[in-house]
């Protein structure tokens, strides 16, 4: 396999038509929903200004938050996947299964339960709370892979360890959902399904995690060049002119809190961060500097596409999925097949 | 604190240096100078801290006794991209885990010396180019790393060293995948490149590559240095005997130091 150098061009391209398609994927977000409402209808009569009060609301209140938080987790979602699989030198790493995902939701979901805040408070904490979650179980994931032999096992100790932290949150998720009131016991249930439904949240609340999210991205991909050097491990990224040391932990912060603020609102969407980065690698190869802008702009639209999917399901199963479940069911399979073909190819990763 | 080395040849001092794992002592004492133009072969049996010593002069490893000094200063004072600008290490190989290309492998040497923004001129391609062909791997440019064979992958991480453009290499067990025709190529590329100015330090098992391709030695033993210095005094038959737990004997063939080992090394360990 041939692949063309690596010019501003082409990073230029890749970059445009993965916004292409987000911006495809987050048209279609905005013109489906359970009101009728949509296609291209609507965009003619938004362009000359007929839409009703009514129309108008669905549309600024209802469609276009949940299309915008759509593509700014799963932006976080995928470049975080992305930045996880080099620091840890691991392609079968992701936020979901790490247990970055359940330590913030657990974090999002303490603030929820245990007291009675204001909504500001509400705002503000949850992500901070969540944040506090993701740190505290990458903080359990490298005490125990710190311990693990160098070589394949350590993949196999790492991903484990993400297993349990996982659990572990989970259960304390559960048991704070057993003991409160039935309603704060349904919320927290679609909390830990993943769901987009971001209606009732304030457009500052979605600015904010907007800006968070984008800066972080941005941030870390200022870091693209010495993930590649990274990724060949820690001791190689040193011999080329890497601090190793500095650049983990710049770059893992980084990809936590893109992660936690979204997940904070979002609650646990599962294998978006495994799924997408190992698409894009297929298509413009394994370099960071061109891998993580097309993966988070990729991963905005395989969000915001899966939102679409599961919300037209609503015709069908007179109920809303939450979005969790569909990227669960798409992403766990790959994974098996992920870590079947690992197995089954001494050789490496591949 | 305040002494400095003024000698500019040198490039890298060593002023007593120690290794210890636990509370075993590996080697202590050693002090040597790695001179511009001198090409240093570190030689000895398994776990006697070869590769500790070379994590050491490679500064990712503190020295447990004495210094380590780059140039005139302590190595501990250099930072990663400092150390890499002048020191371009080849460890022993370990496959990528993700789909890197030989030429992408090989142009990640230039890290250190270009801006963090910046993607790989032509010019920079192009000499990536050459090192591969240089080791006779050009063939392989566009080929993922993970999917090259141990000796492959080797000669690629040694063209890697060689577009760095540092002049002091390090060198751990270059030559290990290796088939003969290949080995004698790979030292003859980094001869070529201690004649032009650079250095090397090298851990080689081939006692008899290091009487023709170095012209210093460090032979370690099991927890000491035996000593350091021309090959032709420091592998003697009763240090390298010792050294290797071996009877060892050193013929002249056609002018040239060959090795023999006895093969009676078991009655030894009875």
């Amino acid at each position: 396999m041939m692949r063309a150098a690596l010019t501003p061009t082409k990073i230029a391209l890749s970059a445009a038509l993965t916004l292409l398609l987000w911006g495809l994927s987050a048209a279609l977000g905005l013109s489906s929903g359970s009101s009728a409402l949509g296609g291209l209808d609507l965009a003619a009569r938004w362009w000359s200004g007929e839409l009703s009060t009514t129309e108008q609301a669905i549309l600024w209140s209802a469609r276009l938050p949940r299309v915008v938080f759509a593509g700014v987790v799963g932006a976080a979602l995928a470049a975080g996947g992305a930045v996880f699989q080099a620091v840890l030198r691991n392609p079968l790493a992701d936020p979901y299964i790490l247990g970055v995902s359940g330590g913030a939701a657990l974090g999002g979901t303490l603030l929820l339960t245990l007291g009675s805040f204001s909504v500001g408070v509400l705002a503000v904490g949850t992500p901070l709370a969540a944040f506090g979650g993701a740190l505290a179980a990458l903080a359990a994931i490298f005490a125990v892979a710190r311990q693990a032999p160098s070589g394949r096992g350590a993949t196999y100790v790492l991903l484990l360890t993400g297993v349990i932290v996982n659990a572990f949150a989970a259960s304390l998720i559960m048991f704070l959902q057993s003991i409160v009131s039935a309603q704060k016991a349904q919320e927290i249930l679609f909390y830990l399904m993943g769901s987009l439904s971001v209606e009732g949240t304030g457009w500052p609340v979605m600015l904010g995690v907007s800006l968070v999210t984008g800066l972080c991205l941005i941030a870390l991909f200022a870091y693209a060049r010495d993930l590649n050097a990274m990724s060949l491990g820690e001791e190689e990224a040193a011999y080329l002119g890497v601090e190793v040391a500095k650049v983990q932990r710049i770059c893992l912060l980084l990809a936590s809190l893109a992660v936690a603020v979204g997940v904070a609102f979002s609650g646990i969407i599962g294998f978006v961060g495994l799924v997408v980065p190992h698409a894009m690698r297929l298509v413009v190869g394994p370099d960071h500097r061109v891998l993580l802008p097309t993966s988070a702009l990729a991963g905005a639209a395989f969000l915001t596409l899966a939102d679409v999917s599961a919300r037209s399901l609503f015709g069908v199963l007179g109920t809303t999925l939450p979005v969790g479940v569909l990227t669960s069911m798409i992403g766990a399979p790959m994974f098996l097949y992920f870590l079947w073909r690992a197995l089954r190819r001494d050789a490496g990763w591949a | 604190m305040s002494q400095q080395r003024r000698d500019l040849p040198t490039l890298l001092h060593l002023d007593g240096v120690g290794a210890r794992v636990g509370e075993r002592t590996l080697f202590e004492g050693v002090s040597l100078s790695v001179e511009a133009g001198q090409a240093w072969a570190v030689v000895g049996p398994n776990g006697v801290g070869k590769t500790t010593l070379m994590r050491q002069l490679a500064g990712v490893r503190a020295a447990d006794q004495g210094q380590v000094w780059l140039h005139a200063r302590r190595l501990s004072e250099y930072t990663r991209r400092e150390i890499a600008r002048e020191v371009a290490v080849v460890p022993q190989s370990n496959a990528p885990v993700f789909a890197f290309s030989a030429l992408e492998l090989v142009l990640m040497g230039l890290h250190a010396s270009r801006p963090r923004f910046s993607l790989p001129s032509t010019g920079d391609r192009q000499r990536a180019f050459n090192a591969l062909a240089r080791l006779e791997v050009d063939h392989l440019a566009s080929r993922p790393v993970s999917s090259l064979s141990g000796g492959e992958r080797q000669r690629v991480v040694m063209a890697r060293a060689l577009v760095a453009g540092a002049p002091l290499w390090l060198l751990d067990e270059p030559t290990a995948n290796l088939d003969l025709r290949h080995q004698l190529r790979l030292l003859e590329v980094m001869r070529q490149h201690v004649d032009q100015g650079g250095a090397a330090v090298a851990v080689l098992h081939d006692l008899n590559l290091v009487h023709r391709y170095f012209d210093r030695v460090l032979l370690l033993a099991p927890g000491h240095a035996m000593g350091w210095g021309e090959p032709d005094e420091v592998l003697n038959n009763e240090d390298v005997s010792e050294a290797f737990g071996l009877p060892m004997r050193r013929l002249q063939v056609e002018g040239r130091p060959v090795w023999l080992a006895e093969a009676a090394s078991h009655t030894a360990d009875v």
